[in-house]
């Protein structure tokens, strides 16, 4: 299928629909189920490492990502510091959440 | 990731206006059926996951769910039907594809299906998570599997999945007859077929949605042909066995079989069938058959262990097991044939018998040829019928060991030491042994025919090893008051003629029964024992003061002088506890009139016991014990041990001096002793005809003695030895004949009668009250160490108690007894 014959990156670009590209870690991006789904079959995305998301833009995409690594840092644990969350957006890390999976 | 909410008055940005209004689903719909088709043709490569995802994602945020699962499922039954199935039939109708390639072209396009669904159903994500899980729908990736079951298996009534199935049935039976076939397609197979769900069911109880464990296609399709195929094949092997009548051909073969199938079932097929068809293989080859195979007249299981086939044994024990862990078939076999090993036995000892009778009998016929030759006569001397009949009772009990030895190799080296098996082996032994109602008489006529020769020169371990066969047979017997009485009997005849090789022997022995079946019942026994050494204490302290009595010069010494002529004159008496031994007192006996050696040594040793044991009578036994003579003949001096009876025959009547009477008629003998004429003639015959012993001359000279019979002194008695002991007609313990054995019946009937009665009293006076099977079972508990009373038999005792009003019924309860002190 495809040739992502060369090795498994360790990084991975997400990049929000007002062009802003971040790098984070396979491990963190894992935590998200639809990233997973992304990065596990062979489509575009498995190949080039890099996903493009329309449905975020970069302030919620940071937001999103921060919580990502918070998820893996505190998975273990049983008491875990708060995560803040600005109120005016909730509605949207709602929204991104459920998109994503996570 | 829900935030805590509240706080203060911060404007919610709203979420981006994704939802624009004016979405085409058509436009969206084909993105997604042209990237399912890309994918299907493995072109996925190309395609962005985030934008179908987005795309499915939007759809059912639309309330579209229904419409893409709908579109999905059948976007991908219809590339199943259209294409898939397709080309797998072209290939399949093909005449250069054979079914391997056709098993390998099936299995690529399952896989690819897999692969497809995989990627599918991540792409369509958020319809499962959302659409599918609320509408308890299966998964999109069930629907695909279900897509292949029923678009590409099933399709037309079964068309690829019948044929499928047959070339995999062929494979297994080919497989069978030892060819190679490719393991893994057909394990590959099977595993497709056990991922194809027959009855679906979503979980409803558990939020996961994943369809439960249950009816998939390998087993409601596979399974049973599987099934079929595999019962014709068993039972196509085990009939061209079974033809062959051939019990250890059968037994090797189909162990091998069994094997061969197990590893052939863990090759190939999965583990739920493995228990179905095991069961169905040991069924058609074990169950069924393998009795019958026991059954085979000359390679059956009784010819396996005439011939010590212990490993042949084995293997069959092992099949048995597979299918009974109780081996039922086993044991009734086992039953069955040492029940016809019985039989043979008891044949086989007669005929041992017999050639040892012929053999002597050619023997004697040699002898007497050249004794003849030397012109000599010899009276060919015949065995008894009695002597007989205790070669056979102890020949008997030795083929029994030998029997039971071997049984006891079987289980031990073929049976696993089974305990079920032990018992019912037990079980058929004493069946068999007590089937013969004078197996207690034989035991104790081997025992003692062991302690009084066979153990001879026998080192201790043998005769320890011995006397532990007679204690195996011992328990077997289930009327032990029966083998208590001959024992005592033929012990009672040891001891007074000191016969047995060794007190250490019969006290072995007696310490042997002892630990099997407790002191109750060998007190008497021991009495015997005690009986016997304490009178040879008083013979030897006696004898002493016989002898000093001879020789002192008082009235007594001098009548001591006049009647035994200064010659020797001991006693060696055996005092005899009424109650322990077995021979009753003989008042015929006590009329018996003593020569005047005999007289003396009678009064004196009364004398002598009753000083000591004020209040003891004391009654005479001249019917045993032996006397030793010294006696005169013409030519030569011989010393004569003969019976007492016999004894006092010839001192009473053929001691005179020259010149008195010395002729005596029968009835003049019987006028001077006083012996009762059976014992009378047996003495007779012992000292008159016997050819070894001939003392008496008597006239007519014929085999039997007669009334009017004359006896005188035989002065010509010849004997190349100086010793010479007469035997007496039936000294040694014989087996019994029918008359004796009646008797023997009877007292043992009586001495039951009076041991239930006891038993009876004994548990009455301590209940005071009970209920008439309590009370049965109860004195059945008390007396089967000794024999096993009929319930009839209790209840007649019973009877006869409430007559004799020692108990009597319960005037409400008429099944319930009281005891009347």
């Amino acid at each position: 299928m495809s040739d992502s014959d060369e090795e498994i990156s360790k990084y991975i670009t997400l990049v929000s629909n007002d062009g802003f590209s971040f790098q984070i870690s396979r491990e963190a991006a894992m935590v998200s189920g639809t990233l997973r789904g992304m990065l596990n079959t062979s489509f575009q995305e498995s190949s080039t490492n890099t996903i493009k998301l329309h449905e975020l833009d970069s302030l919620l995409l940071e937001k999103v990502i921060e919580y990502l690594y918070y998820n893996l840092k505190y998975k273990e644990f049983v008491d875990v510091p708060e995560f803040d969350i600005p109120t005016e957006m909730a509605l949207e890390l709602l929204v991104a959440a459920d998109f994503l999976d996570v | 990731m829900l935030p805590n909410a509240s706080r203060g008055r911060t404007k919610i940005r709203p979420p981006r206006k994704i939802l624009s209004a004016g979405m085409d689903v058509d436009k969206s719909w084909a993105v997604l059926r042209k990237a399912i088709e890309e994918i299907q043709h493995k072109n996925a490569s190309k395609l962005s996951f985030e934008e179908l995802y987005r795309k499915a994602y939007n759809l059912v945020l639309r309330k579209h769910g229904k419409l893409l699962y709908d579109r999905v499922e059948d976007e991908i039954c219809k590339y199943l039907s259209n294409e898939v199935r397709l080309r797998l039939l072209e290939k399949l109708n093909s005449p250069g594809t054979d079914d391997h390639q056709f098993l390998q072209a099936l299995n690529l396009e399952w896989e690819d299906h897999l692969l497809s669904m995989r990627m599918i159903s991540d792409v369509l994500m958020y319809l499962d998570r959302v659409y599918a899980k609320e509408s308890h729908l299966p998964l999109i990736y069930d629907v695909g599997l279900n897509a292949f079951r029923d678009s590409v298996i099933k399709y037309n009534d079964n068309e690829i999945g019948g044929k499928v199935i047959g070339i995999i049935i062929n494979y297994l039976n080919t497989s069978r007859y030892g060819e190679m076939v490719d393991k893994f397609i057909i394990k590959a197979i099977i595993y497709m077929f056990e991922s194809l769900t027959e009855t679906l069911n979503i979980d409803v109880s558990s939020a996961t949605g994943s369809t439960s464990y249950g009816e998939n296609y390998y087993l409601h399709y596979f399974e049973p042909k599987l099934m079929l195929s595999s019962h014709e094949y068993f039972e196509d092997k085990a009939q061209e066995l079974l033809e062959q009548r051939s019990g250890a051909v059968y037994i090797e073969k189909v162990t091998q079989l069994i094997q061969e199938e197990e590893s052939r079932i863990q090759l190939y097929l999965p583990d739920v069938s493995a228990p179905k068809l095991i069961e169905l293989m040991d069924t058609d080859f074990i169950s069924r058959n393998l009795e019958s195979i026991m059954m085979l007249e000359t390679d059956g299981a009784k010819s396996w262990i005439a011939d010590d086939n212990f490993s042949l044994l084995q293997q069959l024990f092992t099949l048995i097991n597979r299918v009974d862990s109780e081996h039922e078939m086993l044991k009734r076999r086992l039953r069955a044939i040492i029940m016809i090993n019985g039989e043979e036995m008891n044949k086989q000892t007669e005929e041992e018998l017999d050639q040892e009778v012929s053999q002597r009998k050619q023997e004697e016929e040699k002898k007497r040829e050249v004794a003849e030759s030397h012109g000599k006569k010899l009276i060919a001397r015949h065995r008894s019928s009695k002597e007989q009949a205790t070669r056979y009772a102890i020949k008997w009990i030795q083929n029994f060991l030998t029997l039971k030895r071997k049984y006891d190799a079987v289980i031990e080296r073929s049976f696993d030491n089974n305990l079920g098996v032990i018992e019912e082996v037990d079980a058929a032994f004493s069946t068999f042994l007590n089937g013969n109602s004078k197996s207690a008489e034989y035991l104790s006529l081997y025992i003692d025919d062991s302690i009084r020769k066979s153990l001879k020169d026998k080192s201790a371990e043998e005769i320890d090893h011995t006397l532990d066969n007679c204690i195996v047979v011992f328990r077997f017997i289930k009327d032990k008051d029966i083998f208590e009485k001959y024992y005592k009997n033929h012990l009672a005849k040891r001891l007074l003629q000191q016969k047995s090789l060794s007190s250490e022997i019969e006290m072995n022995m007696i310490a042997k029964l002892k630990q099997e079946i407790g002191s109750s019942f060998t007190t008497r026994l021991e009495g015997m024992f005690k009986d016997i050494k304490l009178s040879q204490e008083l013979s030897a302290e006696f004898n002493e003061r016989f002898a000093r009595q001879g020789a002192g010069e008082t009235e007594v010494g001098a009548e001591i002088r006049k009647v035994n002529h200064d010659r020797r004159l001991e006693l060696d008496a055996s005092i005899l506890t009424t109650s322990f031994w077995p021979m009753p007192i003989n008042k015929v006996m006590e009329g018996v009139q003593y020569p005047a050696e005999l007289q003396i040594l009678r009064e004196k040793y009364k004398d002598f016991y009753e000083g000591k044991h004020r209040g003891r009578n004391l009654t005479w036994a001249p019917n045993f014990g032996t006397v030793d003579i010294r006696m005169h003949f013409t030519k030569k001096i011989y010393e004569v041990n003969m019976a007492t009876l016999a004894a006092i025959i010839i001192l009473k009547c053929f001691n005179g001096n020259e010149g008195e009477k010395n002729k005596y008629t029968f009835e003049e003998i019987q006028e001077v002793t006083q012996i009762p004429t059976p014992d009378l003639n047996r003495h007779l015959q012992s000292i008159s005809v016997a050819s070894r012993s001939r003392l008496l001359k008597k006239t007519p000279m014929s085999r039997d003695i007669r009334p009017g019979d004359v006896f005188e002194i035989n002065e010509h008695f010849k004997s190349p030895q100086a010793r010479i002991k007469v035997l007496t007609v039936a000294s040694g313990s014989k087996a019994e004949d029918d008359t004796q054995r009646n008797e023997t019946m009877e007292i043992i009937t009586k001495s039951r009668i009076v041991e239930t009665e006891a038993a009876i009293v004994r548990i009455m006076k301590a209940r005071r009250i009970l209920k008439h099977q309590e009370l049965i079972n109860e004195v059945i508990k008390q007396l089967i160490s000794r024999f096993k009373p009929q319930p009839s038999f209790i209840k007649q005792r019973i009877e006869d108690l409430i007559e004799k009003e020692y108990l009597r019924r319960d005037d409400a309860d008429r099944s319930v007894y009281q005891y009347l002190a």
